[in-house]
C-alpha cells in the first residue's frame, strides 16, 4: 500500500486513488514527425528498473490529478508532486 | 464484537456544489456563504449553514432542507455568472452519524483515514473512503458524521450493521 | 538419457533410488554457439527444445541468471485454456493446449495434466455478452465455450453460495470451457530441459546476461554475461518481465510494461471444487490442487512493478471478492502468498518477433503465458531457423505496431 502525497489533502492511502498510467512523451504534431516517431509516441512508455513517473487521480478524495516518481523495485515514492 | 455507539441515517439536507476561483465565487455568493475556509479540507459555519472546502476551487454548502428554496433563490444556480458553477445537489448524498464512546473504533474499520484528533481537527472535513466508497467525513459532537452517494445508502446501512454486530 | 518408465522405476527402487541419473548436464561454457537463448523459463526452454527437435539446431546455449524454472513459471497458477477473444489469438492457444495434452508422451515426463474444465461465474450482462461474443469466434477455431444457467452453475460448483438475488452483483449465469486444464509447472520446465539437454542443447544456470553485443554492422554478435562474453549470430530474449531491461542495452525500445501479478494458496482441504473457477466480474479465480490447496489469483496491481511480493490491499481486495461469492472460504487458512513480474504489451497480446537488430529475436508480453509455452517455443524456433514467422504467430510480430494494427486482447487475464 502506498501513501500518496496529494497537494491538496496531504498523504493519503493508495486506495483513495485511481492509477492514471505512466507519464509518456508529450504528444508531437503528427504532421511534423515521421511514422516511426508517431508509432513510438503512441505505443512506448518508459519501463525502468527504478524510478518511473506516473499519474494518479485522487478520485475518492479531492479529485486532484497529480504525478509522482515511484521506484518500480521498492514502491518508494522518490519524488512527490509539486506543492505536496 | 459489538460497539458502544449510536448509528443514525439522516434525512435530506439542502446541498449546493460550488466551483470556481474563490474570488469569483465570493463575488457572486459572498453575502450568503459562511467565511471562506482557509485550510484545505476544513469547514466554516454561519448560523445553520456549513461550508466545506473539499477540493481545489471546490466547496459544498450544507443547510437544513427547509432552507433549500431560499438558498436557491439567493445563489441562483441556474443564472450564476458563467465562470463559476453552482449546482443544487441535495438529493445526491445521504448522511450518517456514528456517535458514542467507540465511534472512532467503528470509523477505523470503515475508513483508512487517520481520524485521531491530532491528525483530524475539530473543523476538518474531507472526502475519503468509507467501506471502499467515496465519502465525505467530518467530526460532530461526540463522534463522526459522513455522507455517501444516496444510491449506496442501503449498502452502508448493511456494512455498518455487520461491522457493529 | 534414461527413460522414465515402470521398469526404470522398479530397477531404481531396488537400488534404493541411488542410481538415478541427473536429468541434464552441466557442461563448461563455450565461447560461441549458433543460437543463444536468454532465460531458462518455460519459453526459453521450449524454444531450445524445438530448435533441436524440430529444426535440428543443437549448438544452442540457454543462459539463465538464477536456476532453471525458477522465474515466473514457478509462480504461476497453471491455468491452461484457449478461451481468447480474437481470431488471431484463438488458433495459437488451441494449438498450445493440444500440445500440452500430448506433452507427457512427447517428453517422457509426467506433466500430471488434468483436463478439468474452466467455469466462468458471470455477474453482469456486459460480461455475459462479451463472453458469448468470444464463444462465436471460438466456435470457428474449434475451441469449446458454452453458456449454462445459474442453476446449473450452482449445481456444478456447490461452494458457490454467495451472489444471490439480493447481492450487489447477483450471479446471472456461467460459461463452460471444457478444454481448460492444469498441470505441474516444474514438470514443464524440467521436462523441456531434460529433452533439450538430451538433444545436445546446453543449459547454463547462474549465468546472467548483462548486455547484448552488436557488431560494427549493427547485427547481434553475442552477449556479455557474468561469466564472460558468449558469441552467437542469433540471440533470443525470453526473460519475461525483464525484456526491456535487456533490449535497451541494444538500443531497442519495445512497447512493453512490467507489472506485478500475484497469487496465494490455502491450507489443503478435502476435494471441494473439481473445475477451475473464474469470476471475471468480481476479479478473482481459483482451482484446487491435487494436494487439496486452493490456488487463488486476483487482478494485477496497475502500476509498473518489478517486485515479487503482493501488495496488502491487492490481497485484501481479492479475498473480499472471493468471500462475497464463496462465504464458506472464510474458514480457510491461507498458507503462502507471492507475486511475479510480467511484461504486457501495448495491446495485451504477446510479441514473438524479429527486431530491428539483425539476429535478435524476442518472445515477450507473456502476461498469461504459461499456457502458451509449447506453441510459443515451437513457433519461435521456427522463426529463428527459417527467418519467417510461423503462421500461428504471424499476427504477433512487432510489425503490428508499425502498422498500428493492434491485436487488442481482452482474454489475456482470467480475472476481469
Ligand atoms: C501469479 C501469477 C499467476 C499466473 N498465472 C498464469 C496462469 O494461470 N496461466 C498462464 O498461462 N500464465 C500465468 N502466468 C503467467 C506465466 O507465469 C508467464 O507468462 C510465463 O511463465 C512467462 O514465460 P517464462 O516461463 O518463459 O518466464 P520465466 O519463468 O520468468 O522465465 C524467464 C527467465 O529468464 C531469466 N532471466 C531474466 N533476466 C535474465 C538475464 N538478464 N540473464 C539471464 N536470465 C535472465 C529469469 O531468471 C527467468 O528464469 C502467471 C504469472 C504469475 C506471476
Ligand atoms: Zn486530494
Amino acid at each position: 500500500m502506498l501513501k500518496i502525497p496529494c497537494p491538496f489533502c496531504g498523504g493519503r492511502n493508495e486506495s483513495e486513488f485511481i492509477f492514471g498510467g505512466p507519464v509518456g512523451a508529450n504528444r508531437p504534431d503528427p504532421n511534423a514527425v515521421s511514422d516511426a516517431e508517431w508509432v513510438e509516441y503512441l505505443t512506448i512508455v518508459p519501463n525502468p528498473l527504478g524510478p518511473v513517473q506516473e499519474k494518479w487521480w485522487h478520485a475518492r478524495g479531492c479529485g486532484e490529478w497529480l504525478t509522482i516518481w515511484r521506484d518500480t523495485r521498492t514502491h518508494d515514492i522518490v519524488e512527490g508532486p509539486d506543492g505536496a | 464484537m459489538s460497539y458502544d455507539v449510536q448509528i443514525k441515517r439522516h434525512g435530506l439536507h439542502a446541498l449546493f456544489d460550488l466551483k470556481g476561483a474563490a474570488a469569483d465565487v465570493w463575488d457572486w455568493a459572498g453575502g450568503t456563504l459562511p467565511a471562506q475556509p482557509e485550510r484545505p479540507n476544513s469547514r466554516t459555519v454561519k448560523g445553520e449553514l456549513d461550508l466545506f472546502y473539499i477540493g481545489r476551487n471546490h466547496w459544498i454548502l450544507r443547510a437544513p432542507i427547509e432552507q433549500e428554496e431560499a438558498l436557491a433563490a439567493a445563489l441562483k444556480p441556474v443564472d450564476c455568472r458563467p465562470d463559476i458553477s453552482i449546482v443544487l445537489v441535495s438529493d445526491t448524498l445521504t448522511f450518517f452519524t456514528v456517535i458514542g464512546p467507540q465511534a472512532a473504533d467503528v470509523m477505523a474499520v470503515a475508513s483508512p483515514l487517520d481520524l485521531h484528533p491530532r491528525q483530524f481537527a475539530e473543523d476538518a472535513v474531507t472526502y475519503t473512503e468509507i467501506f471502499g466508497l467515496k465519502a465525505l467525513v467530518q467530526c460532530c459532537g461526540g463522534g463522526f458524521e459522513f455522507a455517501v452517494e444516496q444510491s449506496f445508502g442501503n449498502l452502508v446501512v448493511d456494512y455498518l450493521a455487520r461491522t457493529t454486530a | 538419457m534414461q527413460n522414465y518408465n515402470i521398469f526404470s522405476l522398479a530397477r531404481n527402487a531396488l537400488t534404493g533410488h541411488k542410481n538415478w541419473q541427473r536429468a541434464w548436464r552441466s557442461p563448461p561454457l563455450k565461447p560461441a554457439y549458433d543460437v543463444v537463448v536468454i532465460g531458462a523459463g518455460g519459453h526459453g526452454l521450449a524454444t531450445a527444445y524445438y530448435l533441436a527437435k524440430e529444426y535440428g539446431v543443437t549448438n544452442v546455449a540457454v543462459l539463465e541468471r538464477g536456476w532453471l524454472g525458477g522465474g515466473n513459471i514457478a509462480r504461476n497458477t497453471i491455468t491452461i485454456r484457449s478461451n481468447y477473444m480474437r481470431d488471431e489469438s484463438i488458433p495459437f492457444y488451441v494449438k498450445s493446449v493440444a500440445m500440452y495434452e500430448a506433452l507427457t508422451k512427447e517428453l517422457n515426463f509426467n506433466m500430471m495434466h488434468s483436463k478439468r474444465t474452466m467455469v466462468d461465474v458471470v455477474q453482469t450482462y456486459p460480461k455475459m455478452r462479451e463472453l458469448r461474443r468470444r464463444q462465436l469466434t471460438m466456435d470457428i477455431y474449434g475451441s469449446t465455450y458454452e453458456q449454462i444457467s445459474e442453476a446449473e452453475l450452482r449445481r456444478r460448483i456447490p461452494a458457490l453460495t454467495g451472489g444471490g438475488p439480493n447481492a450487489r452483483l447477483p450471479v446471472i449465469g456461467g460459461m463452460v470451457h471444457t478444454d481448460a486444464g492444469v498441470n505441474r509447472h516444474d514438470a514443464v520446465a524440467w521436462g523441456y530441459a531434460r529433452g533439450a539437454d538430451e538433444l545436445g542443447v546446453e543449459i547454463h544456470q547462474q549465468t546472467a546476461v548483462e548486455s547484448l553485443l552488436r557488431g560494427a554492422d549493427g547485427a547481434i554478435e553475442g552477449v556479455q554475461t557474468s561469466r564472460g562474453v558468449v558469441r552467437a549470430k542469433k540471440v533470443a530474449v525470453a526473460v519475461s518481465g525483464h525484456t526491456t531491461t535487456l533490449t535497451e542495452t541494444a538500443g531497442l525500445k519495445l512497447p512493453l510494461r512490467t507489472m506485478n501479478l500475484t497469487a496465494f494458496v490455502s491450507e489443503p482441504v478435502k476435494p471441494l471444487v473439481d473445475v477451475i473457477v473464474n469470476c471475471p466480474d468480481s476479479g478473482f479465480y481459483f482451482s484446487q490442487s491435487d494436494k487439496g490447496e486452493m490456488v487463488i489469483g486476483g487482478a494485477p496491481d496497475m502500476g509498473q512493478s518489478f517486485r515479487r511480493d503482493i501488495k496488502q490491499h491487492v490481497f485484501e481486495d481479492t479475498v473480499t471478492a472471493m468471500l462475497s461469492l464463496f462465504p464458506s472460504f472464510k474458514k480457510l487458512k491461507l498458507m503462502r502468498q507471492w507475486g511475479g513480474h510480467l511484461d504486457i504489451a501495448h495491446d495485451a497480446s504477446p510479441i514473438m518477433s524479429k527486431t530491428d537488430v539483425e539476429g535478435l529475436f524476442v518472445t515477450a508480453g507473456w502476461w498469461g503465458g504459461y499456457k502458451a509455452i509449447p506453441a510459443g517455443g515451437l513457433t519461435l524456433a521456427h522463426l529463428i531457423t527459417t527467418g519467417q514467422p510461423h503462421k500461428l504467430m504471424a499476427p504477433f510480430t512487432l510489425d503490428r505496431f508499425r502498422h498500428l494494427d493492434f491485436v487488442m486482447e481482452a482474454g489475456t487475464t482470467t480475472a476481469r
